[in-house]
């Protein structure tokens, strides 16, 4: 079973991440701000990181300068609402691996969700 | 004042001799007394009320985040008897009917696909557009405006004349929401409703619109050329943005007699617009006049020879910015900088291919 | 003697009268108007849409600027905090403004930042910049620290205005704690108007007792201490009656230093924040849209009722002191450098109501309620008082005082109600019967005092030392 780790703020979203997730057969742990992210991501190992980009206390964009650094080989997916282009092209530069925006399609995350942990 | 209350008055027995301003005194701290009263009183009721209220809300929501999961996304989850079931327990009074629309757009704007339309189902079978349509036809401008949130994010459709005399409204929200209606319940040419529209687009509402057209429509994009000539500023500034958004390459030539617009905001826009579909031609229409524009358009120009042009076109401005204008300079000097950097990035780049070669 | 001290006290009574009914309706007319505004912006808040903001490409890009001296102790979290607001579109820029303690080695090294090479123009004239800092971190790509000799917060501001790259500029307390959407709300006054806009406003909360966990409200809790607690509802009437009636009216004349947005060229072209005033704030809006009138241009400013920013306030009787002290002054050296606009019709509203009222009821009140005591000893000396009418004009003033409290309250009950538990309500109505016993006449002997110092020309800000935000009451 693989763990993925989602770092959302959103109650909604993240309900509808947990079920779709845990029914693919995944082992799901939230952190619902940046710095409970932080605290996961120094205890634990992780196959994926599911993070949104727009997070209380710490940013999504520190996590993930944090993860390139400590976790280099962890995918990240990133899930955010932003859809402009130079957002988008900052998250790619820090080496994240696949940006979905929100609204978002939970069967096409699920897939692509999918496809990163086949690959690892 | 009420007749008890003068009697009470005569109950102090010399009353009628006390001095006037004693007199006055004494009503206005009574009047005082008396409104502080009833508010207290309202306050405590109001809050009590709330804090019911807001526990019965929250039991609704908490049902509502696993009804909704379950439906959408468990296989086993037995869908007819289950949504029957919700209607006859959970929809009885107005405020579980108001969460649970509240609730189910909220989910509806969190997702998309296969979910989305699925909760478009659901709140037909629920038969929530009932309660919708009645309040649409509410005569307070916020219930209207809400309604008709409601319809377009559901894509419910309703006759045109219940909604149209709505574009036109007083309230902005009522105005924004109609439009953004037409919008999202349309199968092609969703922005019909520009031709109807008469008062100026704010910038907000501008937001929304895009925002609609790039998330809720699926039809083919329209050509936005054609709202060029509209009456209204605010729409052709809205149009000449768009035309570069959607990358409507086609439509340049269109473009092209803006830059000679007698508003500044349509020339920048139009620039903005040029530039962001890389025309390269650009620059040699708006450098030559640089010297007559305004520091507005003098910035976007030089901005648009930092994405299309090179040092020499910097060099074709450098006399024409004043000692005054720092903001300028300013710009002129990053711009140049950054010129120099990549130059010169180019140049170490050969003079390394070079090394190795000969090596 | 005696029939001359009875016409005094006629004339007095008559006087008291004429002022109270005035003050009354006036009081009467901003509720009124409150409410309406309050209702209105409600109701319309239930249509916004903050995946669309977030979204958008049309949002103007905004720069945070924070000024901070001696910050050290909370400087790292309150950037951090900052830099998660929620806004697609945006720089902070941290003003060290010659701190003597750590703030600069603790933010160069928390942040991985380093001296870079900025162009810029001193657009308004300011102390030496010493340098400016980025971060080489790329999460840290909006953060610009600039680090300047001492030279007091307007300077700070003015500086950061210089160096910012954005045309919308939100000048804040480093230390406050903003809403996560606090951006996303305070710019929509911008984007809805035809008439240009120049700046916005919003409401200010008082933090204290809340529990804060890095720089974000956990739970909202009514303060403690009796003294913050009547600041509480100094605040509700100050923002939920007050500038909430003078925005319906575009009247408002004040955005408090705390939190404001501002059109960053019409800031510029008004010369920027006046360092030779401790009112800075209230000063430089007045000559914004002075300037504005005179220019002839239509604008606006705008005011955001939500509860977006939140703060710390005095919880000592001399700091507050100081604080008052200076709020007198601010005002009042802000009427004197404006006095051409009191009463002349030229200035429309601005001249014909904001003025006077500040000018009558912010300025003139304490020093007319001092004499009104100094009268009433003057009569008691003389053995002339008339212990009855005396207490009567006593209680109509303190059942006033009441009802306009409770007023304010109703409208926090009645628009955002942060203080949910029944309890704090009791609280604080029992505040607002303390409060013109206890508070009050502090609250106009520091007033008095301000205008004291100010004719002997004091020019200093006051310290305001801080118990810091960090809080005793940890949830996890």
């Amino acid at each position: 079973m693989k763990k993925i780790l989602v770092v959302e703020d959103n109650p909604m979203v993240i309900k509808s991440l947990e079920f779709k997730l845990t029914k693919d057969g995944h082992q799901v742990l939230i952190a619902r701000d940046g710095r409970e992210a932080m605290k996961f991501l120094k205890q634990d190992n992780f196959d994926l990181i599911l993070t949104d980009l727009m997070l209380p206390f710490v940013t999504g964009k520190e996590l993930i300068s944090y993860i390139k650094k400590n976790l280099p080989n962890t995918p990240i997916i990133v899930l955010s609402t932003s859809t402009q282009e130079n957002i988008i092209m900052d998250a790619f530069h820090m080496g994240v691996d696949d940006f979905i925006t929100k609204p978002f399609s939970p069967n096409e995350l699920s897939l692509r969700v999918k496809r990163f942990l086949n690959k690892v | 004042m009420t007749p008890n209350l003068v009697l009470l008055f005569d109950g102090f027995s010399n009353f009628r001799d006390w001095a006037w301003i004693l007199k006055i005194n004494v009503i206005i701290i009574l009047f005082f007394l008396f409104l502080t009263l009833c508010l207290v009183t309202f306050i405590i009721g109001i809050r009590l009320y709330k804090n019911f209220r807001n526990s019965k809300k929250q039991q609704q929501q908490n049902l509502l985040i696993d009804f909704l999961n379950s439906y959408l996304f468990d296989e086993d989850f037995e869908i007819q008897k289950e949504v029957e079931n919700f209607k006859q327990n959970h929809l009885n009074t107005a405020l579980e009917i108001k969460v649970t629309i509240k609730e189910i757009l909220q989910f509806h704007k969190n997702l998309k696909g296969e979910s989305a339309k699925a909760l478009e189902e659901l709140f037909l079978q629920l038969q929530l557009d009932v309660f919708i349509l009645k309040d649409l036809d509410k005569n307070s401008w916020h219930h209207t405006a809400r309604a008709i949130y409601a319809l377009s994010e559901l894509a419910i459709v309703v006759p045109v004349h219940k909604i149209e005399p709505y574009l036109n409204d007083q309230r902005d929200e009522v105005r924004q929401q109609s439009q953004l209606y037409f919008l999202k319940t349309a199968t092609s040419n969703p922005l019909q409703f520009l031709e109807k529209t008469k008062r100026p687009l704010t910038t907000w509402q501008q937001i929304y619109i895009e925002n609609a057209l790039k998330n809720f429509y699926e039809g083919p994009t329209p050509d936005f050329a054609r709202w060029l000539d509209h009456e209204l500023v605010s729409v052709v500034e809205f149009s000449i943005r768009l035309i570069s958004r959607y990358n409507q390459f086609e439509n340049i030539p269109n473009l092209l007699p803006f830059l000679d617009h007698g508003k500044e905001s349509v020339k920048i826009e139009a620039i903005r617009s040029l530039r962001k579909l890389g025309y390269e031609e650009l620059l040699s229409l708006i450098i030559p006049g640089f010297e007559e524009q305004s520091v507005l358009i003098k910035k976007e120009i030089l901005k648009s020879i930092e994405q299309l042009g090179a040092s020499r076109d910097l060099q074709k401005i450098k006399p024409l910015i004043t000692a005054q204008q720092w903001e300028l300079k300013i710009k002129y000097a990053n711009i140049e900088r950054g010129f120099i950097q990549e130059e010169s990035g180019q140049i170490a780049m050969a003079i390394s291919l070079e090394n190795k070669l000969e090596i | 003697m005696g029939s001359e001290v009875h016409q005094i006290t006629e004339i007095a009574s008559w006087l008291f009268l004429c002022y109270g009914s005035i003050i009354c309706s006036g009081y009467l007319f901003s509720a009124v108007f409150s409410l309406i505004e309050i209702r209105d912006y409600k109701r319309k808040n239930n249509f916004v849409d903050e995946t669309a903001m977030l979204q958008s490409l049309n949002l103007p890009a905004i720069s945070i600027l924070a000024p901070a001296y001696n910050e050290g102790l909370n400087i790292v979290e309150n950037v951090r905090s900052l830099l998660t607001i929620n806004y697609p579109s945006f720089e902070i820029v941290i003003i060290n403004d010659g701190s003597k303690d750590d703030s600069l080695s603790k933010l160069i090294e928390e942040y991985e930042l380093e001296k870079r090479d900025v162009l810029h123009h001193s657009f308004i004239p300011t102390k030496t910049i010493r340098g400016i800092y980025k971060s080489r971190n790329k999460a840290f790509k909006g953060l610009t620290l600039v680090d300047k000799e001492n030279g007091g917060k307007a300077d700070a501001l003015n500086t950061g205005i210089n160096i910012c790259k954005n045309s919308i500029i939100c000048c804040i307390d480093v230390d406050c704690i903003l809403e996560h959407d606090a951006m996303l709300k305070l710019i929509k006054p911008f984007l809805n108007n035809e008439k240009k806009v120049i700046a916005s406003g919003g409401v200010i909360r008082v933090a204290n007792s809340c529990v804060i966990e890095d720089g974000r409200i956990i739970e909202v809790r009514l303060p403690k201490k009796f003294i913050a607690r009547v600041q509480v509802l100094e605040y509700f009437r100050a923002f939920l009656m007050g500038r909430m009636a003078w925005s319906r009216v575009d009247g408002l004349l004040l955005i408090s230093g705390a939190f404001g947005m501002f059109d960053k060229p019409t800031v510029i072209e008004a010369g920027g924040y006046n360092t030779n005033t401790v009112g800075e704030d209230m000063e430089l809006l007045v000559r914004m849209r002075r300037m504005m009138r005179e220019k002839n241009v239509p604008y606006s400013v705008g005011f955001v009722p939500d509860p977006l920013c939140w703060t710390e306030v005095p919880q000592s009787w001399k700091i507050l002191h100081s604080q008052r002290n200076r709020w007198t002054r601010g005002t009042a050296e802000t009427l004197w450098i404006h006095k051409k606009m009191l009463f002349n019709p030229k200035y429309k509203i601005l001249g014909m109501l904001s003025t006077p009222f500040w000018f009558f009821f912010e300025w003139l009140a304490p020093i007319i309620e001092f004499l009104g005591v100094l009268f009433f000893l003057f009569l008691l000396i003389f053995n002339q008082i008339d212990l009855v009418i005396f207490s009567s004009f006593f209680l109509a003033v303190y059942s006033f005082a009441f009802l306009f409290s409770v007023t304010a309250l109703f409208f926090e009950e009645y628009s955002f109600q942060q203080y949910t538990k029944p309890k704090y309500i009791f609280r604080l109505i029992v505040s607002a019967l303390l409060e013109p016993l206890l508070y009050h006449p502090f609250i106009m002997w520091s007033a008095i005092m301000g205008n004291f110092d100010l004719i002997r020309g004091k020019k200093k800000w006051g310290v305001m030392t801080r118990a810091g935000l960090t809080n005793p009451v940890k949830k996890k």
